[in-house]
């Protein structure tokens, strides 16, 4: 009576629309308009004198934001390397129905449930020389111990292990319901056809899982790279700045010198080199697929 | 009394408005009657501490005297510098108070972003410019003379020390900063898993760039020329990161380079460093035997210096606001000045007014070393001694500060040298300097 089908759309349509209209793109809209101006927040004067790509230019020509860019890609690579490779190997064990793999999927979650400044102050408490938990132990078998968070050769890695015990458990989960949906007759033939259990994992588990990995790596590379809280509170983003991520540096210029539009546009060079990173990965995905 | 030390004018200056403020104020009481039927509430805005926990358990004096209820934000320290930008630079923001690190308070000032007191305090019973330390005061005043805001803390920099290894080692108090290395080298020799002294050496602004600024100004550096250039890699300041480096890397506790003031009292409170020098705040928890097995141990003294300079300990407050944008103005200036108040800030636990101070840290030191003095005693000596610009005080601060802690990280942690480090740090803040047109 009065509201045809396609009115029917619209208004459904119309709180998913306008939640997303005011929560995601007019933000990213203002952080690009603003990053053309030369706003900083304690001068009131001026925010809107247009300057162009200019923070874009001096951005990249800055060594800093090289070099926090430089550790974010070493960070995202390696650690969605290696929670990808702990995260299946965990799947698959608590997938055989052995003794305590429900226990095992209950205490690997919990680490994720835990807020991460919690996890970071935790973290660098852990790794304190004087009384943390890890030095403790490499001092009971004779090694002694060493401040990781206090050496910039140590400190990245040290991040990682924090980061790995934190988001391995979401790539197990993911893929722990790829696993569900492997096909058991698939798995029977193959073993039928004389396949053992390395050449099934490999040609049957595998290629089955692949949906399920790529969006493990996809979320994980996204994670990783917006990095912040962790980092926040293990270092911030020290010794010197040995393990100042993009975000850190971003964070700072715009939150702590008050230099907003320069922040927003380092906002805008992570979402370009975010989407780049996914395009290819969501590329790669579909071509292996075919 | 503190108050009587002052510089001449300040003093003269705050002691003309007290008198002003000690006579009855009957419009004040009409103010009262209103409010309490009007029920206001208005919105606080801070970190969590342990002052306001106790603030929230008096509140409901506060509310059955004024009608005005408080409604607290908490947010954690990070959070809350940047939330407080974003507030203050809004036209109107729904938080009446909040809680301002000292030094960002002159460039908000400065912005118009904070709404003066002066008028609110006008026949205040309670508020009394005497009651404070003139430096931390006028810290409060923008350069119009009026007040802005009120301190919470009057927080110097200490050192702090094991008056019990002391006097197992017969070591005097260290006045130069000679005599602290030897006191930390006799220690950490001769105590087995006691490093001689723990101090700051992470990156982040009032971080490593809380206490190294106190060493520097010691061996007679700054960070500025007096027409503002950066001054950063003069023989004084290299003298005070070598330094610095040398006592914390020979006889600091591992993983220094890391090591934000949680640690350093941690440390202390532990029986794992013999001295620090930090926060004088700080000691209070380190006299709590409940929390610390070094209670009851400790002395404490100004910080040393070359020896040809005078001592420079660090000066800090956190202060309370109101900004432009609040809708309950006067509501929230009648918090300010109860808060402040002689007879609640001690109650709470701060060290602003001079009564709470007196009361709060009013710590004996270890009874068995010669010529130690209480907690109380030295803070006072080391606050007549600290001043606000030790860090001077400009709108870039924030990034200078940054930067320079950076420098002492990568000392610290080994990644560069200290003339590099310094050489570089001193680039950086002139570029800082060039960018803001100075």
């Amino acid at each position: 009576m009065g509201v045809g089908k396609k009115h029917y759309k619209i208004l459904f349509m119309a709180p998913t629309v306008i939640a997303l209209l005011l929560t995601t793109v007019f933000p990213l809209v203002y952080s690009i308009v603003i990053s053309l101006f030369n706003w900083n927040l304690v001068k009131p004067d001026t925010k809107w004198q247009f300057v162009g790509l200019r923070d874009y230019i001096n951005i990249l020509k800055n060594p800093e934001y090289i070099s926090a860019l430089k550790v974010t890609v070493i960070y995202v690579i390696v650690v969605v390397a290696v929670e990808v490779v702990l995260g299946v190997l965990l799947a698959i064990l608590a997938f055989q129905k052995v003794f305590g793999t429900r226990i095992l999927r209950t205490v690997v979650i919990s680490a994720m449930v835990i807020s991460p400044v919690i996890v970071g102050t935790a973290w660098r408490l852990k790794y304190n020389p004087g009384y943390g938990l890890i030095n403790y132990f490499l001092d009971r078998i004779g090694i002694g111990g060493y401040g990781f968070l206090a050496d910039a050769k140590t400190v990245v890695p040290a991040i990682m292990v924090a980061d790995v015990w934190v988001w391995t458990p979401l790539v197990f989960l993911i893929c722990l319901s790829g696993l569900q949906s492997v096909s058991q007759d698939a798995l029977e033939a193959a073993s039928i056809d004389g396949a053992n259990a390395v050449q099934r994992f490999f040609y049957v588990t595998l290629p089955a899982l692949r949906p399920s990995i790529v969006l493990a790596i996809l979320m994980r590379t996204m994670d990783a790279f917006k990095q912040y809280d962790l980092i926040y509170a293990m270092t911030a983003g020290g010794p010197g700045t040995a393990s100042q991520n993009v975000n850190i540096l971003m964070y700072n210029t715009a939150f702590q010198y008050f230099n907003v539009s320069k922040g927003a546009a380092m906002g805008v060079l992570s979402v370009i080199l975010i989407n780049i990173a996914a395009m290819f990965l969501l590329r790669l995905n579909k071509r292996e697929a075919v | 009394m503190i108050t009587g030390c002052g510089g001449g004018s300040d003093t003269g200056g705050s002691q003309g408005e007290a008198g002003g403020a000690e006579t009855t104020a009957p419009a004040g009481d009409d103010t009262d009657a209103e409010m309490a039927d009007a029920k206001t509430t208005i919105n606080f805005m801070c970190d969590s501490r342990s002052e306001f926990e106790k603030m929230e358990k008096l509140l409901p004096q506060f509310t059955e005297e004024t009608g005005i209820d408080v409604n607290f934000t908490f947010l954690q320290e990070t959070q809350l510098r940047s939330k407080a930008g974003l507030e203050l630079q809004a036209d109107k923001t729904d938080i009446d108070v909040m809680l301002l690190d000292f030094l960002t308070l002159p460039k908000y000032i400065e912005a118009g972003y904070v709404e003066p007191l002066d008028t609110y305090f006008e026949g205040s019973t309670t508020f009394d410019e005497g009651d404070f330390i003139p430096t931390f005061i006028d810290s409060c005043k923008g350069e119009d003379g009026k007040l802005y805001a009120v301190p919470l803390y009057q927080d110097c920099s200490i050192l702090i020390l094991r008056g019990d290894l002391f006097e197992k080692y017969g070591l005097d108090i260290p006045k130069t900063f000679d005599e602290l290395m030897e006191c930390a080298k006799v220690i950490d020799a001769g105590e087995e898993g006691v490093a001689g002294i723990a101090m700051r050496g992470a990156r982040g602004m009032g971080v490593s760039e809380w206490t190294w600024p106190s060493i520097l100004a010691g061996f007679g550096g700054s960070y500025y020329t007096d027409d503002m250039k950066a001054d950063l890699n003069t023989p004084e300041a290299k003298a005070a990161m070598q330094y610095y480096s040398d006592i914390l890397k020979n006889y600091g506790p591992d993983g220094v380079a890391n090591y934000s003031y949680t640690e350093v009292q941690n440390d202390v409170m532990q029986g794992k460093a013999a001295m620090m020098i930090d926060s004088a705040t700080l000691a209070v928890r380190c006299e709590d035997p409940e929390a610390s097995t070094v209670a009851g141990k400790l002395a404490y003294a100004v910080i040393p210096s070359d020896g040809e300079h005078d001592p420079q300990p660090g000066f800090y407050s956190w202060d309370l606001i109101v900004p432009k944008g609040s809708a309950h103005k006067e509501e929230a200036a009648r918090l300010l000045e109860w808060i402040v108040s002689p007879e609640v800030s001690p109650q709470l636990g701060f060290s602003a007014p001079n009564q709470a101070l007196e009361s709060v840290y009013a710590i004996p030191a270890y009874e068995g070393l010669e010529g130690a003095l209480s907690l109380y005693n030295r803070m006072e000596a080391s606050l007549q001694l600290a001043d606000p610009d030790f860090r001077p005080r400009i709108p870039e601060e924030s990034g200078v500060g940054e930067v320079v802690s950076i420098a002492v990280s990568d000392v610290l942690s080994g990644t560069a040298e200290v003339d590099a480090a310094l050489e570089n740090c001193n680039k950086q803040v002139q570029q800082i300097l060039d960018d803001a047109g100075y």
